[in-house]
């Protein structure tokens, strides 16, 4: 006697929703979200409480020189290509 | 800047201000420059490792945009760290003038403590410089007591030249008790 075949499940192909390359631009706004607060806070401390405005002026520019050419890659990697 | 906002007083001489010794920053920014170099060597290993592993395979190759974004967020992130240690270090000092010592401490952003002590108050003042390090590089912990029974002690560490501290801060307290046991232009 043959048995009742079993209940076949519908197969179903999913596409991918959310795929990592789409959720860069979205971690690349909250990065800069924390790198703009974070920007003005060390302003703050530097303006507020330092001293020397060489070692003030050397501080930003290398902040600056150092951080701004890796905010630029990531925006580069997340938005553009 | 800092010394309009410690407000000296009239006549005030600041007669030395001091942070910790190099050495102290130097460690903790290798720390940082050893985090952000971390991504490379796992790269590095993961890239080299025998055929044997092929489960491990990762076609990076395929992702350059993702590992750009990864890499650089990650060096941000070190270079963000190594400026907390930098601004920690710059903003946390001593300044010791004629009539007061003020101790700044940086601990952290937004968690800044100024003590000021008046030398007149100051009871002993002494250093410790423990181990091979300390003792090569010439820092160590600098402790003062004072009088006052509600006014606590307080300590430093990694201070550079605490002997030669410790004596400016003994003549700085000399002479400020002379001054006032003994005003100029009295008898």
């Amino acid at each position: 006697m043959d048995s009742a075949p079993a209940l076949a499940l519908p197969k179903l192909a999913f596409a991918p929703l959310f795929t990592v390359h789409m959720a860069l631009p979205f971690i690349f706004y909250i990065i800069l979200g924390f790198y703009a607060i974070f920007t003005a806070v060390l302003y703050y401390h530097w303006s507020s409480y330092a001293d020397d405005v060489k070692a003030i002026t050397i501080t930003y520019v290398a902040y600056l020189a150092i951080t701004l050419p890796l905010i630029i890659v990531m925006a580069t990697s997340a938005l553009i290509f | 800047m800092l010394l309009e906002k410690l407000d000296l007083e009239e006549d005030e001489k600041v007669l030395k201000v001091v942070r910790k010794h190099w050495f102290v920053i130097t460690t903790q920014l290798i720390g940082a420059a050893l985090f952000a170099i971390l991504p490379v060597m796992f790269l590095t290993v993961i890239l080299n490792l025998p055929s044997a592993f092929g489960f491990f395979e990762l076609h990076l190759d395929k992702y350059p945009s993702e590992i750009a974004f990864v890499i650089s967020g990650w060096l941000l992130l070190a270079t963000l760290s190594g400026f907390v240690v930098w601004t920690k270090y710059y903003l946390d000092l001593w300044v010791i003038t004629d009539r007061r010592i003020i101790v700044v401490n940086q601990a952290s952003f937004f968690n800044r403590n100024v003590a000021i002590f008046r030398l007149e108050r100051m009871q002993n003042i002494e250093f410790s410089v423990k181990g091979l390090i300390q003792t090569f590089f010439n820092f160590g912990v600098l402790k003062a007591q004072t009088a006052g029974e509600g006014e606590s002690d307080f300590q430093s560490a990694g201070m550079p030249n605490p002997d030669q501290l410790q004596s400016i801060i003994q003549k700085a307290m000399d002479d400020r008790i002379t001054k006032i046991e003994h005003p100029p232009g009295v008898l």
